[in-house]
């Protein structure tokens, strides 16, 4: 029995030490958790008998941090912009030949020009999404429009803050009419006291189950990204969603081709692949977030088409602020989240 | 050393043993509610994990028809198995070396092989990283085997060395004068007598291996997405019901080795111990 056992794994063990990446045409994409349905892949690969591999991060760092130490084996990955930033100053990041995505022209004009790269160079985006906040109408007297709820003593003890740096900065900048974006230190300074001088009407940061929490009643503001409340919207029409008077924020991450891409000509078929409308609206409604292809609107339910969580309204998107790469001010918002997180 | 003063019997009844009694309930209850209620809401009918709406096996459904959570699945098992057999094997080789053979080197290399036991695993993974990239190879598979080895290669050696200090040397001594030799002696004697010692070790590993989440964000690489990765980069959509039915797949998992081991080993190990 020690014999066949040993014999056994040791075989199993040589097997895998020898097994490499198959040879077919294969697509190897990095990128966020349910933000690409396994339906649409599915039907990629059966369109095109690419086989994907999908693997998921939790968090831009760790994608840079695997990118930065070289030799990852992917196609495509899926920065959010300040990653883009990061990854394409650290040549991570191929130059997009425009004339090789063949649905280029579907991308909306707003997403041609974001301001972390301008005409799409490294980065084609696809889905967006924003960083507002969430309540229970049955706890509030009157609709919430600003940050400033989030600091209420009447809501000591139901309030929640996203358990995340540069999303609890967004409410302490802004709050006090600064750029979510900020790099002048007597701002982030401002802002670090704000969120310490918070802390005693919090009930806690929460960034996994608040939406659940706003929809029990248990808590009732929430600072939250849009696509993390929209499932407790639909099953609970006391949620609400909204984008602060003071800006809030926007996200996008989008998709970006390896200088070191082992088959980028895969990636560009996939990149026009997702942007036809049919597969751009398949996304939206799978995974309840925005892509960046307008004509994909006009193909979704109702329901979806006008909720104003996943669509805001052009003056909203405009109001609100872009976190892009803040470069040497990091240092100062990691000193300060410390402290934040440390003060009683 | 002053003898102190000895209390009073009923002092050591009443207080002593009754208290210990209700800490250790006390620890268990605090330990095992939150699995719990994780198990509970794993049957819930709503999105929710807070609020109870009905009794329903749907997430089970999800989570079993949900190809990404196979393919981890997948990979987990295929990567703790293969870790725990090497670790096994080096870490028993390794005990059995040490114990029985004085070689230059023997200290460095017991006190080498616990050293990862002591360093953080963020560094050790970070090295490991940077050394792999360094030495141009692709993160996948073998990499990250390599990592779960570097984890519980301590756990095996100490498991294995302590079941070899314990054997009596006699029996390998009758077993060479009956007319074995070093390979029939080791193979025929020793081996048999440490089979629990390293089933157990293997089984540590592998279980070290499956939950293992530090090692392998460094480590993974293209479609070597283990099943704690995956379930750390759904949490940014939320805690949904579908990673309590998950949960409550890996504890039954878990329980049904646990009791299958300890069925089959548990009295060999106790007569073992008992020599």
């Amino acid at each position: 029995m020690t014999k066949r056992l040993s014999l056994g794994l040791t075989a199993s063990a040589l097997a895998l030490f020898v097994a490499l990446p198959a040879l077919a045409e294969d697509l190897r994409i990095f990128g966020w958790s349910g933000e690409m349905p396994d339906e649409v892949l599915a039907d990629f690969e059966k369109e095109t008998g690419i086989k994907v591999t999908f693997d998921t991060f939790d968090s831009n760092e760790s994608l840079i941090a695997k990118l930065d130490a070289g030799g990852s084996g992917y196609d495509l990955v899926n920065p959010s912009q300040y990653a883009v930033q990061i990854l394409a100053k650290h040549g991570k990041l191929a130059e997009l030949d425009h004339s090789k995505i063949t649905t280029y022209d579907q991308v909306g004009p707003t997403f041609k020009e974001v301001s972390y790269d301008p005409g799409n160079k490294y980065s084609l985006p696809y889905v967006w999404g924003t960083t507002g906040l969430a309540y229970n109408k049955t706890c509030v007297d009157q609709p919430i429009t600003s940050w400033k709820s989030l600091f209420d003593e009447k809501y000591k003890g139901r309030i929640y803050m996203l358990d995340n740096m540069l999303a609890a900065y967004i409410v302490g900048l802004q709050v006090n009419g600064f750029s979510a974006n900020s790099s002048d230190p007597a701002e982030i300074e401002k802002a670090t006291e704000t969120l310490i001088g918070q802390k005693p009407v919090l009930a806690g940061y929460n960034s996994t189950n608040f939406a659940d929490l706003v929809s029990s009643g248990e808590a009732c503001i929430v600072e939250s990204w849009s696509s993390s409340v929209l499932q407790a919207i639909a099953d609970n029409p006391d949620v609400v969603y909204v984008l602060p008077e003071e800006g809030g924020t926007m996200w996008i991450d989008g998709y970006s081709i390896l200088t070191d891409a082992p088959n980028p000509d895969a990636a560009y078929k996939f990149l026009s692949y997702i942007l036809r409308p049919e597969v751009a609206a398949k996304t939206t409604e799978l995974t309840k977030t925005a892509t960046v292809v307008p004509a994909s609107k006009a193909l979704l339910p109702k329901e979806i088409a006008e909720n104003a969580a996943v669509f805001p309204d052009d003056a909203t998107i405009k109001n609100a602020d872009f976190i892009l790469d803040l470069g040497d001010a990091m240092k100062l918002y990691q000193d300060g989240w410390t402290k934040v997180k440390a003060a009683q | 050393m002053t003898p102190h003063r000895a209390m009073p019997n009923w002092f050591v009844r009443r207080f002593v043993y009754g208290i210990s009694g209700w800490v250790t309930l006390l620890s268990y209850l605090f330990m095992l509610l939150p699995i719990v209620v994780l198990l509970a809401f794993a049957f819930n009918a709503g999105k929710s994990t807070v609020v109870w709406t009905g009794f329903s096996l749907k997430w089970f459904e999800k989570v079993v028809t949900n190809r990404n959570i196979i393919q981890a699945l997948q990979v987990s098992l295929i990567v703790a198995v293969a870790s725990a057999a090497l670790s096994t094997m080096i870490g028993a080789a390794a005990a059995v070396a040490i114990t029985r053979r004085a070689f230059p080197g023997r200290d460095i290399l017991s006190a080498a092989l616990a050293a990862p036991l002591v360093l953080p695993e963020i560094v050790l993974s970070v090295a490991l990283l940077v050394f792999m990239s360094f030495a141009g190879v692709t993160l996948g598979y073998t990499t990250m085997i390599i990592g779960h080895i570097l984890i519980s290669i301590p756990f095996a050696t100490l498991i294995v060395r302590a079941a070899a200090s314990s054997l009596d040397v006699r029996l390998e001594n009758a077993a060479a004068d009956l007319g074995a030799n070093e390979w029939q002696t080791f193979y025929m004697v020793t081996l048999p007598q440490l089979m629990p010692s390293i089933l157990t070790a293997f089984i540590l590993s592998a279980t070290l291996s499956f939950d293992n989440l530090v090692m392998s964000t460094f480590t993974s690489g293209v479609g070597t997405t283990t099943l704690p990765l995956r379930i750390y980069s759904m949490l940014k959509l939320g805690i949904t019901p579908e990673i309590n039915a998950l949960g409550a797949l890996m504890v039954l998992a878990n329980v049904t080795i646990l009791l299958l081991v300890m069925s089959r080993y548990l009295p060999l190990i106790l007569k073992t111990n008992r020599r």
